[in-house]
């Protein structure tokens, strides 16, 4: 990934914003502008910022800290990455099925790989233990509903 | 009743047992989450949302305003001990203050940080007690089309003036204005970019999923991929004196001044539309050094390089809250946080804030003046504790951060979906971050876009549906004009600053 690819990372974007866009349906009511003007501008400003920014891609070095040779990333960055998103989907999939607290001890056993700790049994009981604190901090002391700590609803 | 009896109603309020240990929470937490790098107050706030529900407003403003204060206050701990700016705000500070620790002079530099903070903190909410009456009567002439020029303006002057390139914050503020637009048109109930009618998104994307996703999930996601965090060696330079004799009589009459001319360049900055603490601090910084005695310090450790931009920085947190509490427009992503609190409880804040809510008003004040003699004491000799916490080791920092956000976010509604939404503006934060795209204005216009349209729909009904109702009005003129300017600020001086090298 460079700017140039983000650029048209950006482009997908535009081409959703644009399908959106006609799918607004028409409103009966009256209004001074409607309710598609807005984001019809909001959509312009930015198809019009994002062709610049391909346009400097293309034509100039635009910033990137994979280029700074002081903040680079060190080896195997790529595989980071996706045992830290490996670790959240984690939890985006199985909060509800089976709890807060074990759901949310595999997205850090996830997060702990992705800053290089080897996966152990020790690794296991801290994201367990962290997972654990902030359920009680948050509901037990602060009464925000987690649902339950545990659960094996798996279906 | 008068403003001064107001406040001290507000003071009443606010030094009641159950207020102060708000007030106290607060403050401890915002000095926590300054302290600890990649954690700031608007993410705590946004985090701390859901309890919105649970306590009086009251209590949860004197806390956030608390969280406010400290994170600004804890931002210096680190800039000077470690290097590592805790706060955006904080890097200049970094610049003088480190240098000043490795000279063996931490303690003056952590001194000069805090008590700055608290006179500048002081004069701030001295000055926001005494200037909001005066612009919410200025306010309260403003029609539709003013508001909706002000905050083309806000939105603007943000853009352009923070960050490395117009190009790339604009990208980011009209990323911002789609996403506030998802949802059911509150007018005309027609669906907006809802893919399809997916339920979800019918009600909008909330404000703290965004936050929490670019500011928490996108850093960490970021310094994960860098895979730097466990070969950083954590180098803290704590102060060898007793915290009472940290500054001289030398080092008090060096400060003092920077401290004055810090407030004056935090609050005034912090309180136009273009908000923020990064303009303030920097001017406050070059001011120093060129007024003062020892230039030749700079760079070196000058004690002034740290006096006079913390000062500024804290000043602007205060200044910062003007343009929210009398126009209900946010100028950073704290106060864009802060306005979603305050729309949660169902208080649109505004001109009319002071005199419908003015308890809240005078107490969240109250609670300012309060909050800085705290967060002195917090900050001055304790630092030794916050020093103890930034030697968590990295990865479990960032597992706590991560699980504290995604229960955050989760327990705003207990949806799998805002989860997903999480990881989405987790990873638009690590791009972000990573292509060098400020986040701040997507935040901004994120709360700013429906309000705008809002006020855009109510001048032109007003305006019998003419366009040039906004240029008509003289304020709403003058103030888009500004906008015109700023915008085009950055180009111009990139042409002209091109065109003398050329000759």
């Amino acid at each position: 990934m460079n700017a140039l690819r983000f650029s048209l990372v950006l482009i997908f974007l535009c081409s959703l914003a644009i399908w959106q866009i006609t799918q607004i349906p028409k409103s009966t009511l009256y209004d001074a502008i409607g309710a598609s003007f807005v984001p019809k501008f909001a959509v312009g400003v930015f198809i019009f910022f994002v062709i610049l920014y391909l346009y400097q891609s293309l034509t100039q070095k635009l910033p990137d800290i994979a280029d700074d040779k002081n903040e680079k990333p060190l080896k195997n960055p790529v595989s980071r990455i996706v045992y830290f998103l490996l670790g959240f989907l984690l939890f985006v999939l199985l909060v509800k099925p089976i709890g807060f607290i074990l759901s949310g001890s595999l997205c850090g056993l996830g997060i702990s790989k992705s800053f290089d700790t080897k996966i152990s049994i020790m690794s296991f009981i801290i994201s367990f233990l962290i997972a654990l604190s902030v359920w009680v901090l948050f509901s037990v002391i602060l009464s925000v509903n987690l649902g339950p700590a545990f659960s094996f609803k798996i279906s | 009743m008068s403003n001064f009896e107001q406040l001290l109603n507000g003071f009443g309020n606010a030094l009641t047992p159950s207020i102060l240990i708000y007030g106290f929470a607060g403050c401890l937490a915002g000095t926590l989450v300054g302290v600890l790098p990649g954690i700031g107050p608007a993410l705590t706030i946004a985090l701390l949302l859901p309890l919105t529900f649970k306590a009086p407003a009251v209590a949860m403003f004197v806390l956030f305003a608390g969280i406010y204060y400290g994170g600004m206050y804890g931002g210096s701990t680190t800039a000077i001990l470690l290097n590592t700016p805790g706060e955006s705000a904080s890097v200049v500070t970094s610049l003088e203050g480190n240098k000043m620790a490795k000279r063996g002079l931490a303690g003056p530099a952590l001194a000069t940080a805090a008590i700055g903070s608290f006179v500048a903190g002081t004069i701030g909410t001295i000055a926001l007690t005494f200037f909001a009456p005066i612009v919410v009567s200025v306010a309260l002439t403003f029609g539709p089309a003013e508001y909706f020029s002000l905050m083309v303006l806000a939105a603007v002057s943000v853009t352009a003036v923070l960050g490395n390139s117009v190009v790339r914050g604009m990208t980011s503020l009209s990323l911002g204005l789609i996403i506030g637009l998802v949802g059911i048109d509150l007018q005309s109930g027609q669906p907006r970019f809802t893919f399809g009618g997916i339920m979800e998104l019918l009600n909008g994307v909330e404000v703290v999923v965004a936050v929490v996703g670019l500011f928490a999930v996108g850093d960490a996601l970021f310094l994960a991929w860098q895979g730097r965090e466990k070969i950083k060696k954590t180098i803290i330079i704590s102060p060898k004196n007793k915290w009472y004799n940290w500054m001289t009589k030398k080092d008090w009459k060096r400060s003092w001044k920077p401290w004055l001319r810090g407030s004056f360049f935090g609050f005034f900055i912090g309180a136009l539309p273009t908000g923020g603490a990064e303009v303030p601090t920097l001017l406050s910084y070059y001011t120093e050094k060129k007024l003062s005695k020892k230039p030749e310090e700079f760079g070196k450790g000058a004690i002034e390089g740290v006096a006079g931009p913390e000062a500024a920085n804290n000043a602007a947190a205060a200044g910062v809250l003007m343009p929210l509490l009398t126009l209900g427009i946010p100028t950073s992503a704290t106060a864009a946080v802060l306005l979603s609190a305050f729309e949660s409880y169902g208080i649109r804040p505004g001109p009319t804030l002071l005199t419908q809510q003015s308890n809240l008003v005078w107490t969240l004040i109250a609670s300012l003046y309060i909050g800085n003699v705290i967060l002195l004491i917090l900050n001055y000799p304790l630092v030794g504790i916050w020093v103890k916490i930034l030697k968590i080791p990295s990865q479990w920092l960032y597992v706590g951060v991560i699980i504290i956000s995604s229960a955050g976010v989760y327990g705003a509604g207990r949806s799998s979906f805002d989860l997903a939404l999480l990881f989405f503006f987790g990873l638009i934060g690590y791009f972000f971050r990573r292509f060098d795209f400020p986040a701040a204005p997507l935040i901004i216009g994120l709360i700013l876009g429906p309000m705008a349209e809002q006020s855009l729909r109510q001048a032109m009904i007003i305006g019998m549906g003419e366009w040039t109702t906004f240029v008509t009005r003289p304020i709403s003129a003058t103030i888009l004009f500004i906008a015109f300017v700023l915008f085009l600020s950055p180009f111009l001086i990139n042409f002209y600053s091109k065109k003398k090298k050329t000759i």
